[in-house]
Parts: structure tokens; C-alpha cells; sequence
């Protein structure tokens, strides 16, 4: 459908969005909402610094919940509900009724509903491989066990008594140190070194780090245990007598994503694939590194969008949004701009622009530290006695570099709190004592302004590159945790860096 | 579009038994079997030569079944389209939502899901399922019970045939002639 | 399943294995059998720092949160480390598993010892053939021999890949016009996509025997020069006809395609070498009393050796260089028919990390491991390049 010029673009659009990217205090750029506010240190987060956790388990398919001590036991797969092993897709399950023969009186016929997996995108059943029809509608299908568990865990026995020995020896030569030898023992007492150790109640000396037990004697811990024995390569491999002669059916042949998904007994031929039980997916939750607190925690029942806690930017922190930009930019001329800036929160506050300068120099008074580039650094001192935190750091490869100087209008803006009742109320927000620069503000609504804005373009930009120019939001930031101490909320002034996508310079 | 509201119904003859909606748009020499539904709105074009269609087929909303090249489409190289041949669609076949079938010959019990393309290359025998979606057109003959799916439109071979929409035929057999108008059967039996 | 169910034994959870491999990444738990998920490995910019960094950082992320489904922090990790392989990206994994997820510490587990682990043994000459190389490395009780690595990019499957691709010119496709051209001739073909060739190759071809071999290398060189050439084709394997995911092509991989895809592997490069003859090198390289234990102790694990015919035409190449050329006559005449292979318990492509799995499930981990306290001290992940750390006899505390 072709639409007008003049029609409103969707203010969700990823691509309008993007225009506007704030920089997280980690240095990443991002958009509004893809940040995080973490209300006890007062600044943004963004979902490359905060550190995740899993928060819950649960079916995608049948969304069912699952404690993760469950979870673990079943290996993150769903009890009831399977994967189609050919195209990955559910299977669900499917009743028909067979005659079987009655149990008192066998001549006569009874229907007996049977249930089969089948899948609806590549129409896979559980007949094709041949597994019989279950009675039961769920819980009836045997697993698969992997290839030579018996095995593989006699091996890890040995290996655990083996590192278990390496262990003991070590802390034992720790603690009494490499000064004492046996040579003084079988001085004193003309005991040889292996008698000597056998006194003193240690394991004896291993040769090797890893022996097979076959050479070593046996230890306290350690398993007999066979090596793998290795075989003529005349049995092992022989290319099949009608690889020559017999078609190939290509359908047959399992491709390599099905082949890597069923790891007990990877399938090579259609024949040998088997069912996989669904794997599980996560809910997770977010928290600010610096001072443990959660940002984003979602509801624990998996059909429930809902978050218990929800510290998103979008809500905490005055939105930019690009209103209207000059048509005409040219590289080496002023462009300018009307920026909207939307108040969410319950509180009026204050607003103010810095210039990108304007804006180093206030973090550097404030916190003493060069604000260069942030740079990886793991200097920082540990914040607790347990844990040594380390705050991450977005890289340089991911900064804005501006190509058009902000000139960023002097004054503060007033901005009202969020009404949400200001629809069905005439009277508008309280704006009495406020006078607005007709210079700055262009216009004003409920808890919106529009803001004048001009940037100079450098005069080395090509044509069609984007215009991009950054400048710093300060604003007031009323505190909305109840305060416990004090009666009035406390304020503080909190600034960001905002880049803007001006749009292609003419 | 040409209006084929049943204006060459000389040339259509539907055998008795055969649900066949008015608003289904029915252009050229159409041959309809006993027990097929065709569905409003669906489309049969017999435009480079005449289609067959055999018993107990089931011929949903928008399915577009053209023996030759429609209006609108583009010219091919082999111009393969514009020779006269005669189409054959066998029984029980399903046609679902929206699928394009250009094949010239179809067999039994076979299922084209909604929004696949069959092309004129393409032979489908019995049991065939083209996914929906998927697209199909080389020249070949499809092997029977050939299940086509996803969007690289891979293969595998199914172990019987897909059942036959018997339930649905006699629920629609019942049911659509009390909200549209049928065409009359023309064929004398 | 866990191997072993007991409770009193395991105070700690279990650590977090990962193999990033050059095709294909796997990760599961230690003390497991099998990985619990097998993902391709992203292109990695191992010249780009920071863009290593992100990029690993991303994969990490999927690996924790949408394959292991658990907590990344205070989990101990086992990484396996190819010992011959950039530091950088040893490096950059270990950052970002310290400074992002937190693990408790990190193990390098050096990846040629640990198909040997599930065996049970600790002498063996192990090779291993994945996307990009195939490398052999001779371990001797428990010590890999590193002045006999050996490595070639030939016998890597994306160097069969592009035999395939190359070969696929000379077959032809059936467009939906009924045309049969040539691949080359045929705009819709489309096999510039990876994904196809790399299917073709998986599921069609298959290396031939030592005779058919030596034949066919004949007549990729010089067809004319070949006598006996349509006798020797009338026994090829059956054509198949390929479906191009596209719907309206049908692609004709022939016999020769299907089976000479894989003589790349064994065709004399510019130096003479073949996958058979580094082999060779490697067991000559080392010193003359650990040959015969090696030669009796031959460990084939990776994705490309598991192509059927691989390990047989293998060691046919490897009798006929000893019995055809007068040097490995010489060298290894006494050896050539103490050849034996050893069959791993689990799949050849994560042999690797079922060894690495077992033991990461042992004691080893809490005493071999570089903790998080190490590294925020060090900063600095110890490697066998670096002489800081390279000494025989280490100290008890980590070197300051």
C-alpha cells in the first residue's frame, strides 16, 4: 500500500528507533529501550554490562514449569513433549483405534485407542521407524541411551581415582615441603624410601601423571581398568561390497543437522533417527553488576509476559526523539532540528543540553578520572571482601564518531511529570511560574516539549553518509525508592550522552 | 480478470455428486468428477487445453489449477506453457488454500498445502505432499508418497499414503449447499 | 546421563565443557557422555581484538543461556586448547569468561591428549581431521611430542569442499525446461552456496580404495595419458540426482564427483606431501623407542575422518609408501605391519569432548585450573608458548 509523504511512520519502527542511541555508562551505544536504569547507582545499564542469571525453566511447547533441580535431572528436556528428529519441529501426538483382540474371548474384536507422534511440517511419524504405537497419551516412549555408557564409566572412575592420588600428593608434598627426603629416614633407621612412606601412612610415589593401571600399583582409589584395546585396521573399516552397485536413495541419507542433533546415536540413515524430548528454553533476569541489585525480573509463570520487577530506561529516563530535521544538509552548513523530549515519570523535571565538551569537562570535575575512551581496564578495587567484581566495558569499535557539531541551546527546560489522566482532563499540567525561551522551546504539551536544535556539519562529509552528532541530556532524576530515612525524595542531576542520526547529509 | 462466472458452462461438465460452488471460477473444457468439492472462489483455467479431474477431490478457497499461461504471467523461454496438452488430475487429491498447480498430470491421494507451486514440469504419481509453501517444478516424476517441505524445499519419502479427506468431502457435501449456490450437474450418469 | 549419580562425592556442580572447534562448537557438562549441543562456530576475527572479543562474547551468551540453560557465575569451565593454535583467541575466551560471566576458573585441557582419556591410555599418535587441517600430534605417556606436529590443510573437509565444488562443473543439471546443460552453462545452479556443497559432500561422496585411488589421480591430472580409461569408468558409482533447494533444478552429482572429491587428501602436494606421508614424518620424528608403541596405538578423531572409507584407504596409503619409496623403506620397513587402530567409545567428531568431559569430572579440575583470582591478579592466561610459564618443574605458587 503506497503511503503520503505527510503519513506518521511508526513510532516503533527498529529503524526510526535507532536514530536516537543514548551510551550506557558501560560506553555501548544503545537505544532507549534496550537500557536498563538501575535506581541506586543512578545511571543506565544496557544488556552488554548487566550480568544475566536464569531465572526459571520451562516446556516452549507445553509451557509447563520446571524447578531447575528437575531441570537438571532431565538434562533441560521436557518429560511430555518431543522434537521431530528430521525437521525440528513439535510433534504432537495422535490417536487411532486399532481392533485388538478381547483378553476373555480372543475371536472377538475390541477397539483399542493407540497413540503415534507425527509431525506437521515434514508429516515424520513415530511409525516410520518402526516404534510401536503406545496405549498411554503421554509418558509411554523409551529414551535412548548413549553409545557405551557402561564404558565410558568405568573410564571415568579410573581417571577419578587417578587425579583423586595426583590431588593427595600434592597437598601431602605442600605440607611437609620438598626439604624432607626419605634418604635421611633410611639413614637413621636403614628403612628404604618405599617402606619409609608406607610408615608415614602416604599413597605411594606415581610415576606418571596419567598412567594406565596396568603399570601403576594399585592405590587406595584406583579402579582396575583395561585399556582400550586396538584393532587391526583390516576389521575396523571395509568400504561396503554395493557402495558400487546399489542406488542411492537420497532421502535416506540423513543430513548433518539431524545428524548432530541426536548425539546418544547420531542417525546416518533415516532409519536410525529416533525421537528427542523438547529442549527446555530459560526465563532470565538481569542485574546491575556494581551494586548487585536486579533490573529485570520476569514472572514465574512461563505464559505470564509480565516482569515482577522492571527497571527499563524507557521509564526513568526523558526519551529523545527526532521531530523534525531540515531537508537540506550540506556538508560545511548549519542543519537544524527539533528534538521532542518526553517526561515519563510521576515527578516534574528539569532538563538541560550540554555539548559533548561541555559535558567531558563536567564528568571529569565530578569524578576526577580522565574521560578518554573507556578502555578495558580490571583495575578497579574490589567491591566486597568476597567478590572481586569486574565492571565491563564496551569497546572502542563500538563509539559514535560524530561528523556534525551539536550547538545545543543554553538554558534549563522545564518539563512536567507524566499525567495519565491528562486526556480526560482540560486543565493541563501546572505550568504557571514557567516561562519558556521562544527561542528554545518551540512547542509544548502535557509532559512533552519540542526543543530547537542546530548543528554545524563538517564540510569533509560525502554525500548520502549520515549525519551523526552527539550531545549530553542532563536531567533531574527524582529518587522513587521509599526512602526509609529521610520524608522527601531525594533528587539528583544525571546526565547522558546522546547520538543522533541526523539523516544522509545532501 | 476474465469473468468465468459459469458463462462457458457448455464447456464444464460436472458429473452428479460433485459439489461445485458458483462463485468458483471455471474457464475452458473442465471435466469434475463424482463426490469433488470445488470450493467459492477457487480457480481452474483450461486455457492450452482441458483439464480432467478425477473423483472424491477436494478443491479449497483460492487454489488456482491453470493448464497453460495465465493472464499476467510471464512469457518463458520454452514457451513450454502455450502447447496444447490435455491435464489429468486423478482422485482424491486435496487442494489446499491458495496452492498453484500447473502440473500436467497428477495422481491419487495427493496433498498440495496452502500457498506451494507445482509447475508444469513436474509429475506428481500418489501420496505426494507438497509442503506448504514450498515450491516445486523440475522435471521429473515425482516418486510416490514424496513428502516436500520447508523452505529449502527438501525431500523425504513417507511410508503410505496420506489418508483420504472422506469426513471433511461428506461434512462439505452436506453443508455448502445451504449457504451457496451450486452449479447443476451436466453429465448424464 | 552422568556417569555417576553419587551425591557425597560431588560438593561442587559440574564444570561446563566447551570445544570450539573450527566448524563446529561443542558444549555440554563434565561427566556426561555426549555434549549436550553441537553449534557452528561463528567467523571469528582473530586479528581484530575487540571484535574477537564481542563476537565470543555473543557466542558465549547463546551457549549459556539458550544450550546449557544455566548460570555462567562461579561455574568452573574446561576449555579445550589445540596447543598449536592462535593465543589470541585463547586469550580472548578466557577474558570474556572472566570479566563477563564470572566463571570460577577456567581449564585448558590440551585437546590431543583428551581422545586418548577415552581410552584409557596414555601413548598414542592421534590425528585429527576437521574443517580447516588435519593434525597429527604423537602423545607419549601423556606428553604430547611437539617437535613431531604435523598439520596440512588438505585433508581439512573445507578443503575437500572446494574439490567438490570445483568438480561439480563437469556435471549437469536438468532445468525445469527439460534442458540437460552443463553446471557451468546453468545461471541456476546456484552453487555458490556453501550449505549445498557441503551437503553434497557429507552425504554422497566417500574415498575410494588405494587402486581406484591411484586411478583416478591419473585422470585428474591427464585423462589422455590414461589407458584402460572406459573399462576403468564403467564401474563407478550410481549418479544421484540432487534436488537444488530452489524447486526447479535437479542437479546430477555423478560417480566421479562422489568419489574423487576426496583424493585431494592423498594427491602429492608441491612439496610430494600427502596426509599418509605426514604421517610418517610425525612417527619418524620422534625418538626410534617410542615408534612401535605409537605405530601400534594409531587414534583417528574429527568430523572428516568419519567419511566412509577414510580410516581404510588411510592406512593402504601408508603400507604403500613404506613398501613403494625407499626413505620410509628405510625408516619404518620394520614397523609396516604393526600398523593398529584404536576405535573410540563415542562419535570421532566430539571424541575430543568426551575426553575432555571425563576429565573435567575429576579432581583435576580444582587443581589444574586457572582461578579468577589468578587472572584478576595476572591478567595474563598461562600458555606452553610463553616462557614465563613454560618450565619443568613448576612452582607450587603461581610465578609473580
Amino acid at each position: 500500500m503506497a503511503s503520503a509523504a505527510a503519513s506518521i511512520p511508526c513510532p516503533f519502527d527498529e529503524a526510526l528507533l535507532s536514530r536516537v542511541q543514548y551510551t550506557c555508562s558501560c560506553g555501548a551505544p544503545q537505544t532507549l529501550s534496550r537500557l536498563y536504569f538501575c535506581r541506586h547507582c543512578w545511571a543506565p545499564r544496557c544488556g552488554y554490562c548487566v550480568s544475566h542469571e536464569v531465572d526459571s525453566h520451562y516446556c516452549p511447547h507445553c509451557l509447563e514449569n520446571m524447578p531447575s533441580a528437575e531441570a537438571r535431572l532431565k538434562k533441560n528436556r521436557c518429560g511430555n513433549c518431543f522434537d521431530c528428529p528430521v525437521c525440528a519441529h513439535n510433534l504432537s501426538t495422535r490417536a487411532t483405534s486399532t481392533p485388538v483382540p478381547r483378553p476373555d474371548d480372543p475371536s472377538q474384536l475390541v477397539a483399542k485407542k493407540v497413540f503415534y507422534l507425527v509431525c506437521a511440517f515434514c508429516h515424520w511419524t513415530s511409525r516410520d521407524i518402526g516404534l510401536p504405537d503406545q496405549a498411554v497419551a503421554s509418558g509411554a516412549w523409551p529414551d535412548l541411551e548413549p553409545h557405551q555408557a557402561a564404558r565410558l564409566a568405568q573410564i571415568q572412575e579410573h581417571y577419578r581415582g587417578l587425579a583423586q592420588r595426583e590431588k593427595l600428593e600434592k597437598e601431602s608434598r605442600r605440607f611437609l615441603g620438598r626439604k624432607l627426603s626419605y634418604m635421611q629416614l633410611s639413614d637413621k633407621y636403614g628403612v628404604s624410601s618405599a617402606v619409609a612412606r608406607k610408615r608415614a601412612g602416604l599413597p605411594p610415589a606415581a610415576r606418571s601423571q596419567l598412567e594406565t593401571a596396568s603399570g601403576a600399583e594399585a592405590g587406595r582409589n584406583a579402579v582396575e581398568l583395561a585399556p582400550s584395546p586396538a584393532v587391526a585396521i583390516e576389521e575396523v573399516e571395509v568400504l561396503p561390497e554395493d557402495l558400487f552397485t546399489r542406488p542411492v536413495v537420497l532421502s535416506d541419507v540423513m543430513a548433518l543437522p539431524a545428524r548432530l542433533s541426536l548425539l546418544e546415536q547420531p542417525p546416518v540413515m533415516a532409519r536410525d533417527l529416533y525421537l528427542k524430548h523438547k529442549h527446555l528454553m530459560i526465563k532470565r533476569s538481569q542485574r546491575c553488576r556494581e551494586c548487585e541489585h536486579n533490573l529485570c525480573k520476569p514472572e514465574y509463570n512461563p505464559s505470564s509476559i509480565k516482569f515482577k520487577i522492571q527497571l527499563a530506561a524507557f521509564y526513568h529516563v526523558p526519551e529523545v526523539v527526532i521531530y523534525r530535521v531540515d531537508p537540506v544538509r550540506k556538508p560545511g552548513t548549519t542543519v537544524r532540528f527539533i528534538l521532542k523530549i518526553v517526561n515519563p515519570t510521576q515527578h516534574p523535571t528539569q532538563v538541560e543540553f550540554l555539548s559533548m565538551g561541555q559535558y567531558q569537562a563536567a564528568r571529569q570535575s565530578l569524578e576526577g578520572a580522565p574521560a578518554g575512551p573507556p578502555e578495558i581496564s580490571p583495575d578497579k578495587k574490589p567491591l566486597g571482601l568476597i567478590r572481586h567484581t569486574m565492571l565491563v566495558k564496551a569497546g572502542e569499535a563500538q563509539q559514535i564518531v560524530a561528523n556534525a557539531q551539536c550547538l545545543v541551546p543554553v538554558g534549563q527546560v522545564h518539563l512536567p511529570q507524566r499525567d495519565d489522566a491528562a486526556e480526560y482532563d482540560d486543565t493541563g499540567p501546572d505550568i504557571k511560574n514557567v516561562v519558556d525561551d521562544e527561542k528554545i522551546v518551540a512547542w509544548r504539551k502535557d509532559n512533552r516539549v519540542g526543543v530547537h536544535f542546530s548543528a554545524r556539519i563538517d564540510s569533509d562529509v560525502t554525500p548520502n553518509t549520515p549525519i551523526m552528532t552527539s550531545m549530553a541530556l542532563k536531567f533531574l532524576y527524582t529518587n522513587t525508592i521509599s526512602a526509609l530515612e529521610q520524608k522527601e525524595a531525594q533528587t539528583a542531576e544525571i546526565m547522558i550522552p546522546v547520538h543522533l542520526n541526523l539523516g544522509p547529509a545532501s | 480478470m476474465s469473468s468465468g462466472h459459469g458463462h462457458h458452462s457448455s464447456e464444464v461438465s460436472i458429473s452428479p455428486g460433485a459439489v461445485v460452488c458458483k462463485e468458483s471460477i471455471l474457464v475452458g473444457e473442465i471435466t469434475i468428477g463424482a463426490r469433488t468439492v470445488v470450493h467459492p472462489k477457487a480457480v481452474i483455467k483450461a486455457l492450452a487445453g482441458p483439464i480432467l479431474i478425477g473423483e472424491n477431490n477436494l478443491i479449497e478457497d483460492q487454489a488456482r489449477i491453470v493448464n497453460g499461461r495465465d493472464e499476467g504471467e510471464a512469457r518463458e523461454a520454452s514457451e513450454k506453457r502455450d502447447k496444447q496438452s490435455v491435464m489429468i488430475i486423478g482422485n482424491h487429491n486435496v487442494f489446499e488454500v491458495d496452492c498453484h498447480s500447473t502440473a500436467l498430470k497428477i495422481g491419487d491421494n495427493n496433498v498440495l498445502e496452502s500457498k506451494c507451486f507445482v509447475g508444469r514440469s513436474t509429475e506428481l504419481t500418489n501420496g505426494c505432499i507438497v509442503g506448504a509453501g514450498c515450491q516445486i517444478d523440475t522435471e521429473e516424476v515425482l516418486p510416490e508418497n514424496t513428502v516436500i517441505y520447508g523452505s529449502q524445499n527438501h525431500r523425504r519419502r513417507q511410508g503410505d499414503r496420506p489418508a483420504p479427506q472422506t469426513l471433511q468431502i461428506d461434512f462439505l457435501t452436506k453443508v455448502l449447499p445451504n449457504y451457496h449456490h451450486l452449479k447443476k450437474p451436466t453429465k448424464k450418469m | 546421563m552422568p556417569f555417576y549419580e553419587g551425591i557425597g562425592l560431588i560438593a561442587e556442580k559440574n564444570a561446563v565443557v566447551i570445544e570450539l572447534g573450527s566448524a563446529f562448537t561443542k558444549v555440554g557438562y563434565a561427566g556426561e557422555a555426549t555434549p549436550r549441543a553441537i553449534l557452528p562456530t561463528p567467523e571469528l576475527p582473530l586479528d581484530d581484538e575487540e571484535a574477537l572479543y564481542d563476537t565470543l562474547f555473543e557466542l558465549i551468551h547463546r551457549v549459556y543461556f539458550k544450550h546449557l540453560l544455566v548460570n555462567p557465575r562461579d561455574r568452573r569451565v574446561v576449555i579445550l586448547d589445540p596447543l598449536i593454535g592462535p593465543v589470541s583467541l585463547k586469550r580472548a575466551l578466557a577474558r570474556v569468561l572472566f570479566q563477563h560471566f564470572e566463571a570460577l576458573s577456567v581449564l585448558f585441557a590440551p585437546s590431543v591428549l583428551m581422545p586418548l582419556v577415552t581410552l584409557g591410555r596414555a601413548t598414542g599418535l592421534v590425528l585429527d581431521a576437521g574443517r580447516e587441517e588435519a593434525v597429527i600430534l604423537p602423545v607419549y605417556e601423556g606428553v604430547p611430542v611437539l617437535k613431531a606436529w604435523k598439520a596440512t590443510p588438505l585433508a581439512g573437509s573445507k578443503a575437500m569442499q572446494a574439490e567438490v565444488g570445483r568438480l561439480l562443473q563437469a556435471c549437469t543439471v536438468k532445468t525445469n525446461d527439460g534442458q540437460i546443460q552443463p553446471v557451468a552453462e546453468a545461471p541456476q545452479a546456484q552453487l555458490a552456496d556453501d550449505t549445498i556443497v557441503e551437503d553434497i559432500q557429507i552425504r554422497l561422496c566417500f574415498v575410494t580404495d588405494l587402486e581406484r585411488g591411484l586411478q583416478l589421480q591419473k585422470i585428474r591430472k591427464d585423462a589422455s595419458q590414461v589407458s584402460g580409461l572406459s573399462s576403468f569408468l564403467k564401474k563407478t558409482v550410481p549418479a544421484v540426482t540432487y534436488p537444488l533447494p530452489a524447486g526447479h533444478t535437479l542437479l546430477y552429482v555423478d560417480g566421479m564427483t562422489r568419489e574423487s572429491a576426496a583424493e585431494v587428501m592423498f594427491e602429492p602436494d608441491e612439496d610430494g606431501r600427502t596426509l599418509a606421508s605426514l604421517l610418517l614424518d610425525a612417527i619418524i620424528a620422534c625418538p626410534i623407542d617410542m615408534r612401535r608403541e605409537l605405530v601400534e596405538n594409531v587414534v583417528i578423531v574429527g568430523g572428516t575422518s568419519m567419511m566412509v572409507g577414510f580410516k581404510a584407504r588411510l592406512f593402504q596409503e601408508i603400507k604403500h609408501l613404506i613398501k613403494e619409496e625407499n626413505y620410509y623403506q628405510e625408516k619404518m620397513g620394520v614397523l609396516v605391519d604393526q600398523f593398529k587402530l584404536h576405535v573410540t567409545p563415542t562419535q570421532a567428531n566430539f571424541a575430543s569432548w568426551t575426553g575432555a568431559s571425563i576429565f573435567g569430572a575429576t579432581d583435576a579440575i580444582s587443581t589444574r585450573s586457572f582461578t579468577r583470582e589468578m587472572f584478576l591478579k595476572e591478567k595474563i592466561i598461562p600458555d606452553w608458548s610463553d616462557f614465563r610459564f613454560n618450565q619443568l618443574y613448576v612452582e607450587e605458587k603461581p610465578p609473580t
